[in-house]
């Protein structure tokens, strides 16, 4: 056979099997659109058991699944009926949650008031729990073979926001009238027979009581799906365990959780068909795939946001999160193992306080990029009534330090701590008995990137007040259960998420010195500080409570017990396909039954476009490949 | 880190040489003082690519020693009024997000890369090499074990167990140090068995015996002299790829703690974000055209060293012998060339 | 054959120490690591001191060390490698690493074809050529390929086909998932499924991080290839071969490519092995959730269960492709008594 031929065939081969390529897409492309609004995540979620979970990753996944009983406005911070009504509040101590009817769970189900009562008690602390599995009314449902069995949970494992529920001191159904008296009918109790209420009784006066039945971790779960499904199946593939708008397809680990809208939903009925959450760790990823448009929707990075405002396919939503973050001293004179003193001075720590670069650690593009507001107190703005709009940073004509370098050098000199050696570092001899040198302990946790950076910027500051910073980096849990409870550093940043919208989670954890040790790192250890947080826990009257808290806040900036840093914004961007979105200002991404997207031609080169290059690539390799086999070794 | 090292110790096949066997040859060699040996193997080095090699690894440590006086900036200062300036007079290779001059940063970095290639090295060697000598010279039991063990540490990817190591000790430069010190371990101890054994056989050794030399004698006097070229390339090309091991666990973030940052796989990590890649390339490329200058030059060195050092050219040739080499290398080449010319096709 | 047989099976058995030793050094590495993987469930700091000290006890962190030991031989000898803590809470460890093990298994398989159809020619080429510019811009390419850092050329890669210009995809996300999920391998599951989509899709996301990772293999080959072939060139046969006449092209590519392959197999059979032990930073700056980047996250995360099962896994498929690669050799070459 003659050459020509033989290359002229293989042509035509190759180029019929690129034809033929096409051909087998065509169907493809042709198929039915199905909408899919694909969300970035920076990590995996870890469980979708509701009672379970504390990241943000799996919250913003069971918030779709699920409903609570108390829910959000979309884009508020007002309650609206969930899976309850509605509720009263009677005097000081109980709630009573009226239970919407007629809702169903993703398998057909109907949600009764046991799968509510059921769903609460798990995240109750343990003793609680089966204190109530053996009281008198509902000795029914333990005596139930189906009965969810704790020790198969890793053994008796209590759920992560337990301490959070230790106000609560019973949870029970009733009937209005006839509280616990009644013959109760237990797991066959349906809604609409009578037994639609839920009484929630605390042990002491609790005033942000409500909020806790909106967490995703008080999720309504069906109790007979996660019977069957055990604590594996609940944590991996909750299939028909949920009320929510959205319903579990498939968990492929590490790269994305799938969810599909449910038709019978009692709400606004999904939207969009699919919802995709994937799990891209890396930033720049997930910028590159939002401007991409692999994704839909995600929240962004600060250092990335002007980029992303810019891009004409993108829109953005940013306002004041609830979320602050602080720069804390150790404030205790003597810790064991480690002696300190020198910031247990007031008037140390004010000066330490003005060798902060606020305006930097806000505006700089390595940290926050401008998207934030400077902290000036415990609470943040959004908590109105508890908050003291007078307090301000010295620039705009208030008392908070600002980045000062003289005046902290003027404060430290007219302590009488100086250089007396003359190395460029003050000297606190006589201050304390730890060194000669002022130097102080920076800690920061491996793979935070502001807070290494912030370590870096502190440490050219310092250097110019003449003391010396150690910049020490530690794995998250050594840093947290070790080194700052233990006192290992002299100086730390961190931030502080509410546990509920309350100012009292502001206060109480971190600076009654009940919790130095733990959540009260600083070792703020001021008896009347504890005092009046105790009394505002406890007082239900809004105006008092917010004069307390006022005071504690007054006494806090003076003492200058932590560097008041900033309070980051809430960050959203999604693609302009995307309509509908709410954005909600507890920095979550529940409500994603009114998202609309509208189906794009897509981004880069169409495939088939593709298909033709890769077979002309493939045809002119073989082919070029045989010609030179067959120069290079001649039969 | 390369994601794979394993290829290491078969780059040896690389020493090609150009051989002559010729028996007539064997008169002309003669025996020659050490100030001439030296300038032989000097002279073998003149390869254009050694000589880059060479400039490179001067430079690097030129650098390295100089930095303090020659480096324009404080390489951790920070300047917030020179934020993410693009290269210029005043900033050679630009600054980074804190106003860091990039220039002066890598200057002060070739300090951690000469620091972790050389003592990770010499570790290796100090810990590797007796164990490959043990091993040989006192072969069975001891042998089985510790060559057993040595596999052991050659079945982990040198990365994830680089990456354990460095755990275990805790973030820093030193950890990293000892984390590439001991996964280049086995390397060594194989390397120093396998010319110790050869090295044993021979009849000297024999001899040495036979006058009742001690084993550390035998040892210090006969095996490692003889096995010190093989060795000497391998750390050359050895701490250009502990820097490329150094840069791939700083990138995962087990370097040097802040503020002293400018280690260059650790500038890379800590400038890689979308901004940088889209619009701050100065900050990640020169970093990495940092590190593959400083491992390329220490592979041409090695290369060369190689080269140098093959006992196969390791012959003084008397000026006649170089003249009958030379004639007879024309006569091949031509004979090439005309072959070439007129190509006996085969024709079936 | 019969001799081959029995090499296998010694070589088999002298693996059982390696394996044992292998988990005893993981196993003894992870426990000195200081942290807590416990606590690393506390992810935001909620999480009370004394539920973690329950976790300890539940995971059996408070066991005396060798107890701990000897129970997760056990475990593994009967097939059960254990949960993940922190990684996937709960979740089955042989499931993460089937999961992630087909990408790994992906990109090493395009990284070898870039690796085999450009390592290959190039090596031949270069010492066909001695001495030429060809032949030197190949060494000199190949020498910056080993002494390119893989994360440094896939982020320059990304720089240049991603951004300035973009032709290839950044990132692995966002690739069109196979209908029919035979082999977890995109591309192979695209051809067994004849969809065309899959395939193409595959091939364009794979393409940046197999040249990335393929380039330093890339150059080990050539480098290989070309120095073996230089060795064989001068040999004897060979000058026979050109003597009796034969043409320069028959002489390379009959009688002195096949035998200068010979070593070169054995050094892209371990590049391979190398490679499916997971490219931790090719993984890492491609977000490809492969086996490295799995390890890497455990290992940072403190996940000891993940890691050491992890560690085990790739440490014996490293083996494996050492004794294939041995037994391949001593297959090929009629030299090698085993």
């Amino acid at each position: 056979m003659k050459k020509s031929v033989k290359y002229s065939l293989a042509l035509v081969l190759m180029l019929s099997l690129a034809a033929s390529g096409i051909i087998i897409l065509s169907p493809i492309k042709a198929q039915a659109v199905t909408t899919t609004l694909k969300i970035a995540q920076g990590g995996d979620p870890i469980t979708l058991d509701p009672y379970d979970s504390w990241d943000s990753a799996s919250n913003d996944v069971i918030l779709n699944i699920y409903d609570q009983l108390v829910m959000y406005v979309p884009s508020t911070l007002q309650f609206r009926p969930g899976l309850a009504v509605g509720w009263q509040i009677l005097p000081n101590t109980t709630i009573i949650f009226n239970i919407r009817r007629n809702v169903t769970f993703h398998n057909g189900d109907p949600m009764t008031p046991y799968d509510v009562w059921w769903s609460l008690q798990r995240v109750l602390p343990l003793y609680l729990r089966s204190a109530l599995f053996n009281s008198s009314y509902i000795n029914n449902a333990t005596a139930n073979p189906h009965h969810w069995n704790w020790s198969e949970y890793d053994g008796d494992r209590e759920s992560f926001v337990w301490l959070l529920f230790e106000p609560v001191k019973d949870i029970r159904m009733a009937d209005i009238g006839f509280w616990g008296n009644t013959t109760f009918t237990g797991e066959n109790a349906t809604a609409g027979d009578g037994w639609d209420e839920i009484v929630v009784e605390f042990s002491e006066p609790f005033a942000p009581g409500l909020s806790l039945f909106s967490y995703a971790a008080t999720s309504i779960v069906n109790w007979k799906v996660a019977t069957e499904l055990g604590p594996h199946g609940m944590k991996f593939a909750p299939v028909g365990a949920g009320t929510g708008p959205f319903k579990f397809n498939s968990w492929i680990l590490n790269y994305k959780v799938v969810l599909d809208k449910w038709e019978n939903y009692w709400g606004q009925v999904p939207h969009v068909d699919r919802v995709e959450f994937q799990t891209i760790l890396s930033a720049s990823s997930r910028t590159l795939a939002i401007k991409t448009g692999m994704v839909d929707l995600l929240y962004p990075e600060s250092a990335d946001w002007y980029d992303l405002k810019s891009d004409p396919n993108i829109e953005t939503w940013q306002e004041a999160g609830l979320g602050t973050r602080y720069i804390s001293f150790q404030c205790l004179q003597n810790v064991t193992g480690r002696m300190f003193g020198i910031l247990s001075n007031t008037t140390v720590r004010k000066a330490l306080s003005y060798a902060i670069n606020y305006d930097e650690i806000i505006n700089g593009e390595l940290f926050l990029n401008g998207l934030a507001t400077r902290m000036t107190q415990p609470v943040v703005p959004a908590i109105e009534w508890a908050y003291n709009s007078s307090i301000k940073p010295e620039d705009e004509g208030g008392i908070l330090p600002i980045y000062n370098i003289t005046k902290a050098n003027e404060i430290l000199d007219s302590l009488g701590i100086v250089d007396v050696d003359g190395d460029g570092i003050r000297d606190i001899k006589g201050w304390t008995n730890s060194s000669d040198d002022f130097k102080l302990i920076y800690g920061y946790n491996i793979g935070n990137a502001v807070r290494e950076r912030v370590g870096t910027l502190l440490k050219d500051s310092f250097a110019q007040i003449g003391v010396d910073l150690e910049i020490q980096g530690d794995e998250w849990s050594v840093f947290l259960y070790d080194k700052i409870v233990n006192g290992a550093y002299d100086i730390w940043m961190l931030g502080w998420g509410p546990d509920y919208i309350d100012p009292d989670t502001y206060f109480y954890p971190l600076f009654h010195s009940k919790f130095i040790w733990s959540t009260n790192g600083a070792g703020v250890n001021i008896s009347s500080v504890d005092t009046m947080l105790e009394q505002a826990r406890a007082e239900t009257n809004q105006t008092i409570r917010a004069q307390l808290y006022k005071n504690v806040t007054n006494i806090l900036i003076n003492e200058y017990v932590w560097a008041w840093c900033y309070i980051p914004d809430n960050l959203y961007a999604w693609r302009t396909t995307v309509t509908g979105f709410k954005h909600s200002p507890l920095d979550q991404m529940d409500d994603l039954e009114y998202v609309e997207i509208t189906p794009s031609a897509g981004a880069g080169i169409p495939v088939e476009v593709i298909a033709i290059i890769v077979g002309v690539v493939v045809a002119v390799a073989v082919i070029g490949g045989i010609a030179y086999w067959r120069k290079g070794a001649p039969a | 880190m390369v994601d794979d090292s394993y290829s290491k110790s078969y780059e040896d096949a690389e020493n090609f040489t150009f051989t002559v066997d010729l028996p007539g040859l064997k008169s002309g060699i003669v025996e020659r003082p050490r100030l001439q040996r030296f300038l032989d193997f000097l002279s073998r080095l003149k390869n254009p690519l050694t000589i880059i090699g060479i400039i490179i690894v001067a430079g690097l440590i030129l650098s390295a020693v100089l930095a303090p006086f020659i480096a324009p900036y404080n390489p951790i200062a920070v300047d917030l009024n020179s934020k993410n300036l693009p290269p210029s007079l005043q900033h050679p290779f630009g600054t980074d997000g804190f106003g860091r001059d990039i220039f002066s940063r890598i200057l002060y970095g070739a300090q951690i890369s000469l620091f972790v290639g050389i003592v990770s090295v010499l570790g290796a060697v100090a810990v590797g090499v007796p164990l490959g000598i043990l091993s040989a010279y006192k072969s069975g039991y001891i042998d089985t074990v510790i060559m057993r063990i040595m596999d052991i540490m050659l079945a982990f990817p040198s990365i994830i167990l680089a990456i354990a190591i460095a755990m275990v000790i805790g973030a820093g430069i030193h950890a990293v140090t000892i984390a590439i010190l001991v996964v280049s371990i086995p390397v060594y101890a194989r390397i120093a068995r396998g010319s110790a054994l050869a090295v044993i056989q021979e009849t000297y050794i024999e001899a040495a015996r036979a006058i009742g030399a001690s084993g550390l004698r035998i040892i210090f006097r006969h095996i490692l002299p003889n096995i010190l070229a093989p060795l000497l390339v391998e750390m050359t090309l050895d701490i250009g790829s502990a820097v490329l091991s150094l840069a791939g666990l700083s990138f995962l973030g087990l370097g040097a703690p802040p503020p002293y940052t400018y280690d260059w796989g650790r500038m890379i990590s800590d400038n890689f974000s979308y901004q940088a890649v889209t619009r701050y390339w100065w900050q990640l490329t020169f970093p990495g055209l940092a590190i593959v200058f400083c491992v390329l030059g220490w592979n041409l060195l090695g290369d060369g060293l190689r080269d140098a050092m093959d006992p196969k050219l390791r012959l003084k040739l008397s000026k006649e012998a170089k003249k009958l080499i030379k004639d007879l290398k024309k006569k091949q080449r031509g004979l090439e060339k005309s072959n070439a010319k007129k190509p006996v096709r085969v024709v079936n | 054959m019969k001799g081959l047989y029995a090499y296998i099976i010694r070589r088999l058995i002298l693996l059982i120490p390696v394996v044992l030793g292998v988990m005893l050094l993981t196993f003894i590495l992870m426990h000195s690591i200081p942290g807590n993987p416990v606590a690393y469930l506390g992810g935001s700091g909620k999480l009370p001191p004394d539920a973690v000290e329950k976790l300890i006890k539940i995971y059996g962190l408070d066991q005396p060390l060798f107890i701990q030991f000897f129970l997760y031989l056990a475990n593994v000898f009967q097939g059960n490698l254990g949960t993940s803590i922190s990684v996937n809470p709960g979740a089955n460890i042989t499931d993460l690493i089937l999961t992630a093990f087909p990408h790994t298994v992906e990109l090493t398989i395009y990284s070898s074809i870039i690796m085999v159809l450009v390592g290959i020619p190039a090596g031949v080429i270069s010492a066909k050529k001695r001495n030429s510019l060809t032949d030197n811009v190949t060494r000199v390419g190949a020498l910056i390929g080993v002494s390119m850092p893989v994360f440094w050329l896939g982020i320059m890669l990304q720089i240049v086909f991603g951004v300035a210009i973009p032709i290839f995809p950044l990132l692995w996300a966002g690739i069109h998932e196979p209908a029919v999920k035979a082999t977890g391998i995109y591309l192979i599951d695209g051809f067994l499924s004849l969809d065309f989509r899959t395939i193409v899709d595959s091939i364009m996301h794979y393409a940046l991080p197999s040249i990335a990772l393929g380039a330093l293999s890339l150059s080990i080959v050539t480098r290989m290839v070309r120095s073996s072939m230089l060795e064989v060139l001068g040999e004897d046969y060979i000058r026979t071969a050109r003597a009796k006449g034969c043409s320069e092209n028959a002489t390379i590519y009959r009688h002195a490519l096949r035998n200068s392959l010979l070593p070169a197999t054995t050094v892209i059979g371990l590049q391979i092995g190398g490679l499916l032990g997971g490219a931790v930073l090719t993984e890492t700056v491609f977000a490809i959730p492969g086996v490295g980047r799995l390890i890497t996250d455990a290992i940072l995360k403190y996940d000891y269960p993940l890691v050491m099962a992890g560690v085990l896994f790739i440490a014996i498929i490293y083996i494996i492709a050492n004794l294939v690669v041995d037994v391949l050799y001593a297959y090929l070459d009629p030299r090698i008594r085993y």
